[in-house]
C-alpha cells in the first residue's frame, strides 16, 4: 500500500497529459456533483475494493499514514460505515445535512506505465450550515483506474487541505 | 444565584448556564483557574534532541517548549524581552538558537540572550542576564509529561496531580522503551464553552446515542459489543482522584485486552498485544496489567484528557479563547517499541474515533455546540442537571460522579465554597488493582 501511495504522491517530471486531463476533469466534476448532491452511495460505488480515502493533519501535509497521525485514514469498509452514516443521518453532525460545493481546477493527469492514471488537481470546498459557511481548500493527489460506467475509478484519494489550522472549522464532516 | 447548586439530600446536582456564555466570568476563570493550575505544556518525545522546539499557547499565552544542550526540557515565553515580539511561529522545529528578526536579537535553548547587534551603545552597566527569555513561574514534569504554572504560590506537580499520578501511571507504563507522541498534531476548534468538554471527555452515559454510528461501524466490523458492554465482574467506575481530577476506568472484563472500544486486533495483533500484557504483568503484578489493558477516561483539572478506550491513547488539551470558543489541540500517544502490526492496529483504531474526522468527535464537536446554542436561552432555562449516580453508592461510567468532581473543584476556585467529597479520593496507591471491582484474571 505504501508503494502505491508514494508513487501517487510523488510529483510527476513530465507535463500532465492534455487529453487525458481534460478526461479526469470530467470525471472529477462527475464526482463533484455526486458529493454536492448528496447521492453519497453513487459516489462510493467509484471506488475500488482496495481503496483508500486519506485527509493528513494541517501540521504534516506530507504525512505518512503509516507513522504520523492523519485526520482521516479509511479503507474501503470505513468509507462505506462513513458513507452510510452521513445518507441515513446518524452521523449527527450532517444532520441534517449541510450544504456544499466542491469547486475543482488546476487537473492534471498523467498515465502511468501499469495502465492507471496519476492526478492532482486543487479543490474548495464550501460548507455551509445555520449561520455559518467553513471553506476548505486544498489539493487532491488520486490514483485512478480505467473502468466502471464512469469511466474511471477512484484506487487512492488524498486530499491536503490548505490550511494551517482547523480553525474555526473544528471538523471535516463532509466529504472532501 | 449561584453558580453550583449541590443538593445532597434530595440529591440534586445543579450547574448554572451563565457560566458557559458570560464574559466576565471568563475572566475570573483565567485569573482562578488557568493562572493558579499546572497546565499541560507538552510531552518529554516532543522535543526528543537537544534544540528541539514545539510551539503553543498554555493558558493563555505562547510559550517555547524546548531542550536545551545539556537536554533539560526548556519552556519560555515565545516573546522577545525587548519590544515583545514573538519570536518563533513556526509550530515545532530545530534549532541552536531563537532568534528575533525584529532587531536581531538571538537567544540560546536556554534562553540566554547569546547576541545583540550594537551592544556597545546601550553603556557598560548593560547587563545580557536582566534579558533572557522570561519563563513560567514553574516548570515540572511526571512521567514525561510536562506542565507549568504560571504561579509560584502553587504545591509541587505530584501533589497537585493527587491521584492522578497513578492514572498517568497506567500510560507511562505501556513501554518500557518509553511512550511517544507521533508526528502530527489535531489542531482543531468547538464553538463551545470549554468547560462541556472537561465534562465530554469522561460522559460514558452519551456513548451509545451520541456515537451511534461508531457502534454501527464496530458491530458490522465483526466486534461483539454485548462483550465490551458486559456489566461483569469488573465495569467501568468513576472515581475521584482529588483537586478535580477524575477519572472513569475499568479492569479486564470491560472488553480489555483485546482493543476496548476499537476494532479487534487481528490473530498477529492479539498474539503481540498479549505477549505485551505478560511482560507487564511480570513487571508490574496482574492486577495492573489488567488496568493497563482496559481502558480509561482521565480530566485533569482544567483542561487535559488523556483517553485510552480504543487501544489508541489521546491526549487532548484546550483552552477558551472566549465564552463560546475553545481552541482544541490533540495527540497520539504511543508505545516506541509496537510492533508493526500491533502500530498499524492502534493507528486505524486512534483515527477511526478521534479527532475532527473520526467517526466519533465530530458529533462531540456538534454536541457540544448545540450545547452552547442552547444555553442562549440561559437566563430562562438556567439550569443543566449534572445528578446522574449521586443517589447510588457505587458509580459506574455512565454516571456523572467525574463532572461533578470537576465543577466541585470549579465552584471553590471561583466562589469559595468548599464542597464535601461525594466518594472516598483515590490518594497515590501505586500499582495496584481498582478499588471496589473484582479483577477477572484467575
Amino acid at each position: 500500500m505504501s508503494t502505491r501511495n508514494e508513487s501517487a504522491v510523488a510529483a510527476p517530471a513530465q507535463m500532465a497529459d492534455a487529453e487525458l486531463s481534460r478526461e479526469v476533469e470530467l470525471f472529477l466534476y462527475h464526482d463533484a456533483l455526486l458529493l454536492d448532491e448528496w447521492r453519497l452511495r453513487e459516489w462510493f460505488a467509484l471506488f475500488t475494493p482496495d481503496c483508500e480515502y486519506l485527509i493528513p493533519t494541517t501540521d504534516r501535509p506530507d504525512g505518512d499514514p503509516e507513522h504520523d497521525l492523519f485526520f482521516v485514514r479509511d479503507d474501503w469498509f470505513l468509507l462505506s460505515q462513513r458513507v452510510d452514516a452521513l445518507v441515513d443521518g446518524t452521523a449527527w453532525t450532517e444532520s441534517p445535512h449541510s450544504i456544499t460545493k466542491h469547486m475543482v481546477n488546476n487537473v492534471m493527469a498523467w498515465l502511468d506505465p501499469d495502465g492507471s492514471v496519476a492526478i492532482r488537481a486543487n479543490f474548495v470546498v464550501y460548507r455551509s450550515a445555520l449561520s455559518t459557511v467553513d471553506v476548505y481548500p486544498g489539493s487532491y493527489r488520486m490514483r485512478l483506474l480505467r473502468g466502471g460506467p464512469a469511466g474511471f475509478e477512484i484506487q487512492s484519494r488524498r486530499c491536503t487541505l490548505a490550511l494551517a489550522q482547523l480553525r474555526p472549522h473544528g471538523r471535516v464532516s463532509v466529504i472532501l | 444565584m449561584p453558580y453550583v447548586i449541590d443538593d445532597r439530600e434530595t440529591p440534586r446536582f445543579r450547574v448554572a448556564r451563565s457560566t458557559m456564555v458570560d464574559a466576565a466570568i471568563l475572566e475570573e476563570e483565567r485569573r482562578n483557574i488557568f493562572d493558579k493550575s499546572w497546565l499541560f505544556v507538552g510531552h518529554e518525545s516532543e522535543i526528543d534532541n537537544p534544540h528541539d522546539f514545539r510551539t503553543r499557547n498554555v493558558g493563555g499565552r505562547p510559550i517555547i517548549f524546548t531542550r536545551n544542550a545539556d537536554r533539560e526540557v526548556r519552556v519560555f515565553v515565545n516573546s522577545c524581552p525587548h519590544r515583545g515580539m514573538q519570536i518563533e511561529t513556526r509550530g515545532e522545529g530545530h534549532g541552536r538558537f531563537l532568534k528575533c528578526f525584529y532587531h536581531g536579537w538571538s537567544f540560546n535553548t536556554s534562553g540566554d540572550l547569546v547576541a545583540i547587534p550594537g551592544e556597545d551603545s546601550y553603556g557598560e552597566n548593560f547587563d545580557r542576564h536582566n534579558l533572557c527569555l522570561v519563563r513560567p513561574a514553574k516548570v515540572e514534569s511526571y512521567r514525561g509529561f510536562v506542565f507549568l504554572s504560571w504561579t509560584n504560590d502553587i504545591a509541587d506537580l505530584q501533589t497537585y496531580l493527587a491521584g492522578a499520578t497513578d492514572i498517568l501511571d497506567l500510560f507511562a507504563d505501556q513501554s518500557e522503551l518509553g511512550m511517544q507522541i507521533i508526528g502530527g498534531s489535531h489542531l482543531y476548534s468547538v464553538q463551545a464553552n470549554w468547560k462541556l468538554l472537561s465534562e465530554n471527555s469522561a460522559d460514558g452515559y452519551h456513548a451509545l446515542t451520541t456515537h451511534h454510528r461508531y457502534l454501527v461501524m464496530l458491530k458490522e466490523s465483526g466486534k461483539d459489543l454485548s462483550k465490551v458492554f458486559a456489566a461483569g465482574p469488573a465495569p467501568f467506575m468513576g472515581y475521584d482522584l482529588g483537586n478535580g481530577h477524575a477519572v472513569i476506568g475499568g479492569a479486564d472484563g470491560t472488553g480489555g485486552g483485546n482493543s476496548g472500544l476499537g476494532r479487534d486486533l487481528s490473530g498477529d495483533g492479539l498474539l503481540q498485544q498479549m505477549k505485551r500484557r505478560d511482560r507487564f504483568a511480570e513487571l508490574y503484578g496482574a492486577d495492573w496489567a489488567n488496568r493497563m489493558f482496559s481502558g480509561r477516561n482521565l480530566v485533569i483539572f482544567p483542561n487535559l484528557a488523556v483517553i485510552d478506550l480504543i487501544m489508541g491513547i489521546t491526549l487532548r488539551t484546550y483552552y477558551p479563547v472566549a465564552p463560546g470558543y475553545m481552541e482544541v489541540s490533540a495527540w497520539s500517544l504511543q508505545p516506541k517499541d509496537d510492533d508493526p502490526e500491533l502500530r498499524r492496529m492502534r493507528q486505524e483504531n486512534f483515527l477511526t474515533f478521534w479527532g475532527p474526522a473520526g467517526l466519533a468527535t465530530p458529533d462531540d464537536v456538534e454536541a457540544l455546540q448545540r450545547c452552547q446554542r442552547g444555553f442562549a436561552a440561559h437566563d430562562v432555562a438556567p439550569w443543566n442537571d449534572i445528578s446522574r449516580g449521586m443517589a447510588s453508592e457505587r458509580k459506574i461510567f455512565t454516571d456523572e460522579l467525574q463532572m461533578r468532581v470537576f465543577w466541585r473543584e470549579w465552584d471553590r476556585r471561583m466562589t469559595g465554597t468548599e464542597h464535601a467529597p461525594e466518594t472516598p479520593q483515590l490518594g497515590k496507591r501505586g500499582r495496584v488493582g481498582w478499588p471496589g471491582q473484582l479483577s477477572s484474571t484467575p
